[in-house]
Order: C-alpha cells, then sequence, then structure tokens
C-alpha cells in the first residue's frame, strides 16, 4: 500500500489521504476486510499529525469506503459488488472524459480520437 | 530525602579523597596547636565539602532539573541540613582512621589526637556556621549567597573589632560602669560554668546549636518555598 | 473542575515580571495529542512551562495536569510527567550510569528495563560522563528518562535549539513512537522548526506574553492564507483583510486570516499559497509592530 504526501500541493494533506485511499479501494488494492494501519502508525509513517490522519479516516468512514470496529481498527467495508463495479465505471468514466478534454484542448478532431482509442486499445 | 543526600556524595566522590589529604595534613601541621585548631580543622574540611556540592549544583543549574523531579522543595533544604553532618561525621570518622593506621603500624609520624571535646565543638562550630549561611543560600541562591558570606567574614573579623574598639575609646576607655558591668556579668557566666560539669556544659551548647538550627530550618523551608529559577 | 479530556489546561495564568508580563494565558490539550508552542524568543514561552513546573510561582490562574490542580498534586502530577530543557540540567560531572542512578530513586514507576533498552537504541554508553556528550545525545538521554518512568505528558522546552537536521529526525520518531499510546501527550515550544511542526497537532501561538491563537494545526492552515499581488490591488479595504502585508519593488505578499474571503476579492488576479507556520509568526508579530 502506498501513500504519497506532497507537502506542496495546494490540496490539504488528509484530502490527500482520502483520494489516494479511495483509489487504492477502487482498484482493489486494498480488499474487503483488510484490516487498515491504525491513524497513529499512519501519522507516524508518513510523519505528519494525527489528527490529520484522524480526519481522513473519519472522512472515509463517512462515504462509506472503510468502517471502524471499536478496539480492532479500521477495515475497508464490505461492499455491494455492483456498487464497487458502479464505482470504477465512474472512475473510468471520469479519465476518459478527462482524456476528451485534452484532446480537444490540443485540437483533436472526433475522428482522430476514435483512432487513437482503438490503436490503444488494440495494442494492449 | 536520602536520596539527595546520596546524589551529593556521589558528586563528592572525587573531593572527598582532596579532604582526606587535607584532614591528614591538617593533623600534621596542627599537632602541636592548642585548643580549638583541630576543631577548626575538621570544621574547615567538612565546610569544604559543603561548598563543594553546592558548586556542583550551581555550575548546571541542576536545580531547575531537581525542582522537576517529583520530590518537594522541603527535602532539598532538609538534605542539605542533613548532608553537612554526614560529611562532618566522614570527616571524623577520617580523622579516627588514619590516627589508628599511624598508632597500629607505629608510623615515626607526630599527629594531633582528636578528642571528643574537640568533635563537639567542630559539629558545634559546624551547626552555627550552616544556620547563618543556608537561611542566605536558600533565599539568594549559591553565587549571591558566596559574596554575602565573604561580606559578613571581612565584617566579622576585621570591621566589627574596629568598631567596637572605637566605641569603646568613644565611651572613654575600659573605666567605663557599663563595661565594667558587662565585664561583671561574663565573669559571672563563667564562674557558673566552672561549677558544671564537662557533658553538661557539651549539653548546653548542642541544645543551643539545635535551637538555632531548627530555627535557621525554618527560615530556609520558607525561603525556597518561594525560590523562583 | 476535574476534566480528563485535557491533559494539559491552561487558564487565566498570569504572571508579572519587572520587564515582562504574562497575560490570561488560557488553551488546552487534548490527550494523545502533540501541541506545538511558538512564538519569538522572549515572548513569554519558557515562562508558561516553568509556570507548569512550579518553578515559578504564578500571580493567577489556573493550571491543570491530568485534571489536577499542578500545585495542589505536585509530587504526582511530576511522577507521570517529564521534561526536557533546551539547556542541560544534569551533572556534567557524572557518568549516565550515575546520573540515571539519581533520578530513577525518585520516579514511583521506573523501569530499569526500559531505561536499559532505551540507552541501546539510542545509542548512548551509559559510562560516558555527561559532558562529553553532544546537544541531541543530551536531549536523547532526558528522553530516555522519560521514556523510562512511563510518563504520560512530556514537555519539552525548545527541544531543537542547537541540534543538527540528523538528530531533530531522530527526535520526531521518538515522539511519534511515544504517542502511539493514545494515552501520551507532547507539549514543545519552539521558535519555529518546521520538521517538528509537522507532526503538532495543535499550535498555540504567543507573542509579548499573551496568546494569539491556539487551534488545531490543520484547521490553523486551511484558514490563513498568503496571498502575493502586485501592488496596485492594495486600497484601504483590501488592506483590512490582512494581518500583515510586506512590499517591494515589484508586488506585495501578505498573510490573511480568511483565505476564503480573500479569495473571492482576489480571484484571478493575485496568486494564493499554503503558508507555513512561520509566514504566520512572523506576520503576525511583525503586523502587530506596525500598528
Amino acid at each position: 500500500m502506498n501513500i504519497i504526501i506532497a507537502n506542496s500541493s495546494p490540496e490539504p494533506i488528509y484530502q490527500q489521504i482520502v483520494t489516494q485511499m479511495k483509489n487504492l479501494i477502487l482498484k482493489g488494492d486494498l480488499t474487503e476486510a483488510e484490516g487498515l494501519p491504525s491513524i497513529r502508525i499512519l501519522a507516524k509513517e508518513l510523519q505528519i499529525s494525527v489528527i490529520t490522519t484522524k480526519r481522513a479516516y473519519e472522512e472515509l468512514e463517512r462515504e462509506g469506503y472503510i468502517e471502524t470496529v471499536g478496539g480492532k481498527g479500521s477495515f475497508v467495508s464490505a461492499q455491494n459488488k455492483e456498487l464497487l463495479y458502479e464505482k470504477r465505471l465512474r472512475v473510468v468514466e471520469e479519465k476518459v472524459t478527462e482524456a476528451i478534454v485534452a484532446a480537444r484542448n490540443a485540437g483533436m478532431e472526433r475522428e482522430e480520437l476514435l483512432a487513437m482509442f482503438k490503436l490503444l486499445l488494440e495494442e494492449q | 530525602m536520602l536520596n539527595l543526600v546520596r546524589k551529593d556524595l556521589l558528586l563528592l566522590k572525587r573531593s572527598l579523597w582532596l579532604s582526606a589529604l587535607y584532614v591528614l595534613l591538617a593533623l600534621f601541621v596542627f599537632r602541636t596547636m592548642s585548643g580549638g585548631a583541630l576543631s577548626a580543622a575538621t570544621v574547615g574540611a567538612t565546610y569544604m565539602l559543603m561548598i563543594q556540592a553546592l558548586t556542583q549544583d550551581d555550575k548546571n543549574k541542576s536545580e531547575i532539573m531537581l525542582n522537576s523531579l517529583p520530590l518537594r522543595r522541603q527535602d532539598i533544604v532538609l538534605a542539605k541540613y542533613l548532608s553537612v553532618f554526614i560529611y562532618a561525621i566522614l570527616v571524623i570518622i577520617g580523622c579516627l582512621l588514619a590516627q589508628s593506621v599511624v598508632s597500629i603500624i607505629g608510623i615515626p609520624m607526630p599527629i594531633g589526637w582528636i578528642s571528643l571535646e574537640k568533635i563537639t565543638g567542630a559539629l558545634v562550630a559546624m551547626a552555627v556556621l550552616i544556620s547563618i549561611y543556608f537561611p542566605i543560600y536558600f533565599k539568594f541562591g549559591y553565587l549571591r549567597s558566596r559574596m554575602i558570606g565573604m561580606i559578613l567574614f571581612l565584617a566579622c573579623f576585621l570591621f566589627l573589632p574596629m568598631v567596637v574598639g572605637l566605641t569603646v575609646q568613644e565611651l572613654g576607655g575600659v573605666g567605663n560602669p557599663a563595661f565594667r558591668n558587662i565585664l561583671a556579668m561574663l565573669q559571672e557566666a563563667e564562674n557558673w560554668l566552672q561549677t558544671q560539669a564537662d557533658w553538661q556544659i557539651a549539653t548546653y551548647f548542642l541544645a543551643l546549636a539545635l535551637i538555632l538550627m531548627a530555627a535557621s530550618a525554618r527560615l530556609s523551608l520558607e525561603f525556597y518555598r518561594r525560590r523562583e529559577f | 473542575m476535574v476534566d480528563t479530556d485535557n491533559i494539559l489546561t491552561v487558564n487565566k495564568l498570569t504572571k508579572h515580571f519587572k520587564d515582562f508580563s504574562l497575560k490570561n494565558v488560557s488553551f488546552r490539550l487534548p490527550r494523545g495529542y502533540v501541541m506545538g508552542f511558538i512564538g519569538p524568543n522572549g515572548s513569554g514561552k519558557s515562562t508558561t512551562i516553568k509556570l507548569i513546573l512550579n518553578l515559578l510561582c504564578k500571580d493567577s490562574g489556573q493550571i491543570n495536569v491530568f485534571g489536577l490542580d499542578n500545585l495542589e498534586h505536585e509530587l504526582a502530577i511530576k511522577n507521570r510527567m517529564a521534561f526536557v530543557f533546551d539547556e542541560n540540567h544534569f551533572y556534567e560531572e557524572l557518568s549516565i550510569r550515575d546520573m540515571a542512578r539519581i533520578i530513577a530513586p525518585f520516579y514511583r514507576h521506573w523501569e530499569p528495563q526500559t531505561f536499559e533498552k532505551c540507552l541501546k537504541d539510542f545509542v548512548i554508553n551509559p559510562k560516558q560522563k555527561i559532558k562529553q556528550l553532544s546537544k541531541g545525545m543530551k536531549m536523547k538521554f532526558s528522553l530516555a528518562i522519560a521514556l523510562s518512568h512511563g510518563a504520560e505528558l512530556l514537555i519539552m522546552d525548545e527541544p531543537t535549539a542547537g541540534l543538527d537536521p540528523m538528530a531533530r529526525s531522530e527526535l520526531l520518531d521518538i515522539l511519534a513512537t511515544l504517542i502511539q499510546d493514545e494515552r501520551n501527550s507532547v507539549f514543545f515550544s519552539t521558535h519555529i522548526t518546521p520538521d517538528l511542526d509537522k507532526i503538532a497537532d495543535y499550535v498555540t501561538f504567543i507573542n509579548q506574553g499573551e496568546i494569539v491563537l491556539s487551534a488545531p494545526k490543520d484547521d490553523i492552515l486551511e484558514k490563513y492564507g498568503v496571498i502575493k499581488g502586485s501592488c496596485d490591488l492594495l486600497d484601504e479595504e483590501s488592506k483590512r483583510l490582512f494581518v500583515g502585508i510586506k512590499t517591494n519593488q515589484f508586488g506585495f505578499e501578505g498573510l490573511v486570516r480568511d483565505k476564503e474571503k480573500a479569495l473571492r476579492r482576489f480571484r484571478g488576479l493575485a496568486l494564493l499559497e499554503k503558508p507555513s507556520l512561520e509566514d504566520i509568526m512572523l506576520y503576525t508579530v511583525r503586523g502587530e509592530h506596525h500598528a
């Protein structure tokens, strides 16, 4: 499990943790029922304050990504497969949209973009 | 409190050897002198150790550290009073040991003999000395207390005799009736003491010293309670 | 008033000296967290710490440690807390071993094995004399003592003063380990060392004997902002948004207390940056001097 904190980023540190943990969960790197590091260990390892990691975990909990069991620590929530799939779809959607925006900014034509997409798909 | 006494002894490890040498030297030098010379030497060695311990506390401002530990300020004060008598006892034991060694082995080194009388004298003198010094120390701290001590010393041995001498002259010499009265009173006191046994005299002095020291300790406790670091 | 959630509560603490006064200082440190106590030299940090340790007598106000009055329960409190000073106050002539021998009996819960382990972990030779130790080593020795009597509250006065970056990083590691136990808390004063500020949960900022702010660090850093732009953006009204402004020939740089408000005014016209605690301290101190 990798979490990289950028001190120079304008994004608050707790937000960086939330985003990266979400990605890890959606990608399946962090699986259901897998124990997460405690907020204190995470704070120690990342050399940040405990309040920051606590806030990140609270945020993840609120959005249903993780669950905290008193005395046992935090775990990735057991989630509905379809829901998880939908969430993943949304991530793909986001990335494709990003690509479209980038293409438009570069002045690419619709056909050009589709061709590139097909080419890349076949190369995989 | 005993921990604090032990602490001072640990700090004095090296000084203890020095004072042993000093005592031996004093026994040799003062062997022929009569009266309080040997007592004075004992007091000197004890005083040296006491000042050494205070210097150690002062050098690193260790009182800040001590007062941050879980201990009472009163323990610090009482430990200082107690430790002085431990030094005195150590010095006296040192003297006795030196004497025994010399007499048993038969080293042809003439040394003075310390008697019970002299020991009592030394203890009383030490008690008076610290009763005056410690309240000043606990009120003003090490540096200023040493300065005040110096001034007091000079006052006692230089200015006081001068002032007394001048006053006597002013009042028309020793022929003045006031002086005759004082002298008569002193004479009376001496006569009374003559009627008492040695052990009784020793007890009186010890009792006086103890009362003085109790008052001094009370004062020190009060001063140190309000000390700021 | 007993509050068990706060490990350290200072309330309206006041102390007057001839040339300096600590005025109505109040803050609280919740159990389990780290508080950085920042401010320029002579702002009252050491005075506050000495008052907590009863090395100075307060004029008025209240100090509670573990929910207990710091004077009434002085011994009980000091048994459960530890201190690190900016200077060495141990006896320089003594060896580590002897110094520990002196200190250990005063603590009710001294653990010799823990102390031995700390010496080994921190690579301290117990036979060495204290005067031979480097500044960082002396600090680690203090910490070894702190860890060996199960201190729940660690109070440090300028612990990083004069430490090299290596020693600072080690200190950071030791502190982070200490607060793995959520009952433990750390309170340290500093005139800003970015590495140590990283792990601070709360920040209390003191200036000229008065508390400027005391809040979770993340809240402070999120609310404040540094704005940079050209000087013609500044008029009387917009200047009021700033805590302090520094101008030069080519533009201005200033600290705002309310980032959102400033953003509404300057959006697209000026640059907004994340502030550091140092920024907040410098602008506040300087701003007050200007006023």
